[in-house]
């Protein structure tokens, strides 16, 4: 299934030029910044069931996500790494998401999840960007069937 | 100034395009060290080739693939005059890239597992990985040359390694300006050097072609590569310059068409030089179009543009100074580059630079430049890039030093 082909309406179009201000400011609205200055979860993981390194190789950003999980539950989530504001504050805003999700759960997770959490206007370029969190997930997820 | 760039911005449609589909956003393009754009008299010649003589090239007896074949040699005339070499020394390539791993192939031979190939730590991908592949299959050893303060290739340690590893130091392979920097090395000398230790050098000059006079016998060089793409052509055509004598000596890299005297069942002899190199279909189009990029070039003047080049790097120093928070890599001297401004702003990430910037219609790149030791030797795994082409004007500068402004401001 090619989940990253759910592009489209994910927010304001970013060619609207009668207000750019604005525009920079829907795509970095405070909640984006203070994810990316202040982000949750972001410290390495010790007792992690799963811990899984993805980088987005035309970029360099890169994160590097620990699961720990229990009776199929991810009871704790944290991630370390670097990147842009969207890929760090996506992935911030995603760790919360996931803890207490089953694991289950977090294999069905789809890209429109990730647009909802951001709710921002992302250009096709960037949604390597945003998607890189989802992405190192669903690889550590493949790669440890028995976790 | 002004009034010239104003001329030559009008050489190229998308100026004008751009404005007609959205009149509200500035186009202010600063990435011509990634793809130029094209004027107009490139693309016409494209068309033109298209539309009233799309034949192939060499042995159509009838007269629209005479005069394909007519104009593709030319442009090889032209090509030669451009660098200063002979046309047998001119191999139409797909690019910088492709004739990189072309001359990696064929030096292949040559390189023993007790031998080392000297890079930079300036290069571009497309310098290092077909190296890498080179020593993995022969065992032989890469070697990387430090840069000096200037960012330019440290030439006290080339001749070190030189000295290190004498006559097992069989090619150097660098960068003439780096694609991240824009520093201007001298490869003049560093040829020599390579010369005087028996070493075959390679000289990348993707973003020297567009911006400096090329001349290979000034430059002493074995090979040199470049794109048409960065020099107001096409994509999908570069060159090859190879010395005569090695070209003769060397085996082809790609086998088929064209480059063949004689095919029997059991072994093929080769054709001469330059169709040697140049196996298959070549792409045409992209050769009449490059041929229309170096008029274009001559027409505007080499000369020109790097002075063009050096008044738009000293405007962006003087404003870029004045912006607190952002950290330039490899320096504004414009006495000692081209204009390539790679830089970080305090706070903020080179894609949401460039995403901003974006927003107010500048085009930069940001990322790795495809260079990735080198900026991650600069301890970040990217940098926002800004260059800029003759068609690039002062109020461009503006325009960018203004997005960097609203970037901090959205980040502060």
């Amino acid at each position: 299934m090619n989940r990253s082909s759910e592009v489209g309406n994910v927010g304001p179009s970013i060619n609207d030029v009668s207000q750019i201000d604005e525009i920079d400011m829907q795509m970095y609205q405070e909640n984006v910044i203070d994810h990316y200055k202040n982000p949750h979860n972001k410290k390495e993981m010790d007792d992690f069931t799963i811990k899984h390194k993805e980088t987005n190789p035309l970029c360099g950003d890169e994160i590097t996500l620990f699961l720990k999980i229990d009776k199929g539950i991810v009871v704790d989530v944290s991630f370390v790494g670097d990147g842009c504001a969207i890929s760090q504050a996506s992935i911030s805003m995603f760790s919360d998401k996931l803890k207490g999700m089953s694991v289950e759960d977090a294999k069905g997770l789809e890209d429109r999840d990730v647009f909802d959490l951001l709710n921002i206007p992302i250009s096709h370029t960037r949604i390597k960007c945003a998607m890189l969190g989802l992405k190192t997930l669903r690889k550590g997820l493949e790669e440890n069937k028995n976790a | 100034m002004e009034l010239l760039e104003k001329m030559f911005k009008d050489k190229f449609a998308i100026f004008e395009n751009q404005k007609k589909l959205n009149s509200k956003k500035p186009f202010v393009y600063l990435d011509s060290a990634a793809t130029s754009l094209k004027p107009k008299v490139v693309v016409d010649a494209i068309v033109d080739y298209y539309n009233n003589y799309s034949a192939n090239i060499h042995r159509g007896i009838y007269d629209i693939s005479d005069k394909t074949t007519i104009e593709y040699e030319k442009v090889r005339s032209v090509v030669s005059g451009f660098i200063n070499c002979s046309s047998e020394e001119a191999i139409f390539t797909s690019g910088t890239t492709d004739s990189l791993n072309g001359v990696s192939r064929m030096l292949e031979p040559k390189i023993g597992n007790e031998d080392v190939i000297i890079l930079s730590m300036a290069e571009h991908h497309a310098n290092i990985v077909c190296w890498q592949e080179v020593c993995l299959r022969k065992g032989a050893k890469l070697v990387y040359v430090g840069l000096d303060d200037n960012g330019a290739i440290d030439i006290d340690d080339l001749k070190s390694k030189f000295d290190e590893f004498g006559s097992r130091a069989k090619v150097v392979s660098v960068s003439h300006i780096s694609n991240v920097l824009g520093v201007v090395n001298d490869v003049s000398l560093i040829c020599k050097l390579a010369r005087e230790c028996g070493a075959i050098s390679v000289i990348d000059a993707a973003q020297s072609i567009c911006h400096v006079k090329i001349d290979v016998k000034e430059i002493g060089c074995d090979f040199l590569a470049f794109s048409g793409h960065k020099m107001f052509g096409p994509t999908g055509i570069g060159v090859l310059f190879g010395r005569e004598e090695l070209l003769l000596e060397l085996e082809p890299f790609r086998y088929g068409g064209s480059m063949i005297s004689n095919v029997e069942l059991e072994k093929s002899s080769w054709a001469e030089l330059p169709n040697k190199f140049e196996g298959g279909t070549a792409n045409i189009a992209g050769v009449i179009g490059l041929g229309a990029a170096i008029k274009f070039i001559d027409s505007v003047g080499i000369g020109k543009i790097h002075e063009h080049g050096r008044e738009i790097l000293d405007y962006a120093k003087e404003k870029l100074l004045g912006v607190g928070g952002v950290k330039v890599y490899g320096g504004l001297d414009s006495s000692l580059k081209i204009p390539i401004v790679s830089f970080e702003v305090k706070g903020v990430h080179p894609h949401d630079v460039a995403q901003i910037l974006s927003n107010h219609g500048v085009c930069v790149r940001a990322g790795h430049h495809c260079a990735q030791p080198l900026v991650k030797s600069f301890g970040v795994n990217s940098l926002t890039r800004a260059s800029f082409q003759i068609y690039n004007t002062k109020e461009d500068v503006d325009k960018l030093v203004e997005g960097i402004r609203k970037a901090l401001e959205v980040f502060k």
